[in-house]
């Protein structure tokens, strides 16, 4: 060791510094996610994501040694940025979204991860409405009223797009639409903060609504999608207290 | 003067200049050319000047079209990338049909950057005409394409999609010549305009005030263009065509100036001419009286010219006579024929008769040859060639052994004798003879083959030998004859060999004395001696006929100056 000289000393320190030492690099993808205001699911219209999402996926790759890069886009890029193979993977989705865009693609798709309602949300004295009394509907942009389609296309309903939520909340106010068509939780969480009360807008189970659960979906990584289906399996105690935490355990709530 | 005391003729009147001058065709008068020439000024510079703003017209809309199209593309850029970058297909469209407010859109597509069209519209708005030809006024500037972008929160800008944007090159092209075809017909208007506008100006400021003046100008008596007074309303102006009017005035006092200038002038030259018909009335008469006179003289003139051409017949006549009396005189010319080889005789007087002379006569086996130039020409010296003659004739008869010396010195004597020359004192002056001769005689026979020659005075003995040498020997100096000289002092014999083919000449003066070429100089005895020489190989009568036209061709348009008398001889 008397005869080392300092070169080769720093030579070798720095073969140490590049060479693996047994620890594996993680793997890093990238997630396309809403970049809207959709709490108390997600929200990613700050440009960070974050929300019960964020904490799923977040704790799903750190058990997995995965790197998640979080791509908050508009709801209606992210089936393109999946099918063009821009992003890794799309959260939410639900393979009953625009069938259509995705037939001929091999889309894979994960267990369901935390259930959503879509539904009608009107002023309260306006609860128990009849349905043909909703000439306008509103909806924020890129959101698919599944519901309400049979109508829209029969020209019986005319629908209105707003970027803000809170806008639609003032549009149903001044009655310049009739009813809002929006996921339930998320209208109460809006309906707190803008308005301190949770029960400005309240969702009317006679009018038409839709079910069904957010999953994460990919073209190109479908072990990904085994690895997370079996992560929540094996973890489904973290999930479920994810999933409370987030106030999502009972989405038909109102 | 006023025209009123004019007496001479009318230059005319103005009912007959009125209908020859009054009317000026429509298409002749100034009041068309200037229209014409006005229209045509305004035309062409409409037209050059419509061509440059056509021009000027057609960038700024190119322009307008490219700057507003830009702005409008800068202006929906904000909705449109809000509606690619959202995939909202109704925002799209609602951006499309916004698009086409504008009349000269034709196509908008709006695609996102996944390729899928968002919202695209075409309509192909139809134009009054067919536009096809004039598209490419505009087939540069109609396509627009804006690269969309999106300020992604905590992405920066990203690329989105695509706008597109096509005009109507057709409904350009007709707008712009909708604007191009109602400046033309403004610019039209606006020429016809400034023609009429311009035309009436010039026919009430110009044209009328002419036609006026040019009405009062046929109204000028010509007899009388000092009476002439103006139009009222013309004589107020003080322009141009005031001037021209002052002017005119001017003029028309200045030619009834002239008129009465001509009337005194032509007063002044009838009493001129009557007096220089007086006059040559009197010449005339004059000339008349001169011209009986001289016709008087002229008869008298041609009576004298009948008598004196009648005398100069006699005259002649009488010369006549006395040639052939002097003619007689001489010898025959073949009196020595038999004693020479060849023997050739020229006597040429000056007039009919002259006084030169010649004898030829044999006696025993002698040979003997005169020539003598006698004083004068003409009938003087054919009367001094009678007494010579004589006395030739008696010298020779009383001289019993012939000496050409001796014989020349009897002449003398014997001359002398018959003009009473030999007399002294003041009787001799009653006479009035101071006569002589030149003289010169050649002598030869006998058994040798010597010849002698005498001569007294300017007539030599020229010798062309055989070998064409010459020699010349002059004889004693002197005449003889002449009261005021005296006899020559000694006449030499000079002897001289006879050499066969040589040839001998004695000639008077008047050979050698011709006057002629240029410049004007006398031939001279050398110049006759060479000639001679010359033509030594010729017969002797060729040489006397080649003589006599060298000496012709020497004097030219000269004449002769005195009698020739030339004897050639070639001895046996």
């Amino acid at each position: 060791m008397k005869t080392l000289q300092a070169p080769l000393l720093l030579a070798v320190l720095a073969l140490l510094w590049v060479v693996p030492t047994g620890q594996t690099f993680a793997d890093r993808y990238i997630v396309g996610v809403e970049n809207i205001d959709y709490r108390p699911y997600q929200a990613g219209h700050t440009g960070a994501f974050e929300g019960f999402g964020r904490e799923l996926l977040d704790a799903f790759a750190a058990a997995e040694r995965l790197e998640l890069d979080y791509l908050p886009l508009p709801p209606s890029r992210l089936l393109p940025s999946l099918l063009r193979g821009r992003i890794d993977f799309k959260y939410p989705d639900d393979p009953a979204w625009a069938p259509a865009r995705r037939e001929g693609h091999e889309i894979r798709y994960s267990r369901p991860i935390v259930g959503y309602v879509d539904g009608t949300l009107v002023l309260p004295r306006h609860l128990g409405r009849p349905v043909n009394e909703i000439r306008a509907l509103g909806t924020v942009v890129g959101f698919t009223p599944i519901a309400w389609q049979p109508r829209l296309r029969q020209g019986q309903v005319s629908l209105l797009e707003n970027a803000d939520f809170s806008a639609l909340f003032h549009q149903v106010t001044n009655r310049r639409v009739d009813a809002v068509y929006a996921n339930v939780a998320v209208a109460r969480d809006q309906s707190m903060r803008l308005f301190g009360r949770p029960d400005a807008l309240r969702f009317d189970p006679g009018l038409p609504s839709t079910q069904g659960s957010y999953r994460l979906s990919t073209l190109r990584h479908p072990e990904v999608i085994d690895r997370l289906n079996a992560w929540m399996q094996a973890e489904s105690e973290v999930v479920a207290g994810l999933v409370r935490r987030a106030g999502l355990d009972d989405v038909w709530q109102d | 003067m006023s025209g009123k005391t004019s007496s001479g003729p009318r230059l005319g009147t103005p009912e007959r200049a009125g209908p020859h001058l009054g009317a000026v065709p429509p298409l002749r008068g100034l009041t068309f050319k200037q229209a014409a020439v006005t229209l045509f000024i305004v035309l062409a510079l409409g037209m050059i000047i419509g061509v440059i703003e056509l021009v000027l017209d057609w960038r700024m809309v190119r322009e307008d079209v490219e700057q507003g199209t830009e702005r409008t593309l800068a202006l929906v850029e904000g909705s449109a990338s809000e509606a690619a970058y959202q995939l909202h297909p109704a925002l799209g469209r609602e951006l499309v049909e916004g698009l086409f407010a504008f009349d000269t859109v034709r196509r908008v597509e709006l695609r996102d950057d996944f390729g899928q069209v968002l919202a695209s519209a075409e309509r192909e708005r139809r134009t009054s005409g067919d536009m096809r030809a004039w598209r490419w006024l505009f087939a540069d500037v109609i396509h627009f394409q804006r690269r969309l972008q999106y300020d992604v929160p905590g992405g920066g800008l990203t690329a989105v999609g695509v706008l597109e944007l096509d005009l109507s090159a057709d409904v350009l092209a007709q707008r712009f010549l909708r604007q191009a075809l109602r400046d033309s017909i403004l610019g039209l208007a606006r020429a016809l305009f400034i023609s009429v506008l311009v035309v009436i100006i010039f026919y009430f400021m110009i044209t009328r005030p002419l036609l006026a003046l040019s009405g009062a100008i046929a109204r000028v008596d010509p007899a009388l263009p000092g009476a002439w007074s103006p139009p009222p309303a013309l004589g107020r102006r003080r322009d141009e065509l005031g001037l021209l009017l002052g002017h005119l005035k001017t003029l028309l006092q200045a030619s009834q100036d002239g008129l009465d200038a001509r009337d005194r002038a032509e007063r002044e030259f009838t009493a001129l001419t009557q007096e220089l018909e007086a006059r040559v009335q009197a010449r005339t008469r004059d000339l008349e009286r001169q011209k009986r006179e001289v016709e008087r003289a002229l008869g008298q003139l041609d009576s004298a010219h009948q008598r004196l051409s009648e005398a100069n017949g006699r005259l002649l006549e009488s010369h006549r006579y006395a040639r052939r009396i002097q003619t007689a005189m001489l010898p025959p010319k073949d009196a020595l024929d038999a004693v020479v080889a060849e023997i050739e005789i020229l006597w040429e007087p000056l007039h009919l008769v002259g006084g030169d002379w010649y004898w030829l006569e044999r006696r025993g086996d002698l040979n003997l040859i005169l020539v003598a130039d006698c004083t004068g020409h003409g009938v003087p010296g054919a009367f001094i060639t009678l007494v010579l003659a004589s006395a030739t004739q008696q010298v020779l008869r009383e001289s019993p052994d012939w000496s050409p010396a001796e014989i020349l010195a009897a002449l003398d004597r014997e001359v002398r004798a018959r003009l009473h020359q030999d007399r002294a004192g003041p009787a001799s002056a009653d006479w009035e003879s101071d006569d002589g001769l030149d003289a010169a005689l050649l002598l030869w026979g006998g058994r040798d083959r010597r010849m002698r020659f005498a001569g007294v005075g300017g007539i030599p003995l020229v010798k062309i030998a055989p070998t064409g040498e010459a020699s010349t020997i002059r004889g004693a100096r002197g005449h003889l004859g002449y009261q005021s000289l005296s006899s020559p002092r000694r006449i030499l014999n000079h002897e001289i060999e006879i050499e066969p083919g040589a040839t001998f000449y004695l000639m008077t003066d008047g050979i050698t004395d011709q006057m002629g070429t240029t410049p004007r100089r006398l031939l001279g005895r050398r110049c006759v001696v060479e000639w001679l020489q010359g033509s030594a190989a010729l017969d002797l009568s060729d040489q006397v006929r080649g003589l006599c036209a060298m000496l012709e061709r020497y004097r030219g348009e000269e004449s002769r100056r005195d009698d020739m008398t030339l004897v050639a001889l070639r001895p046996l």
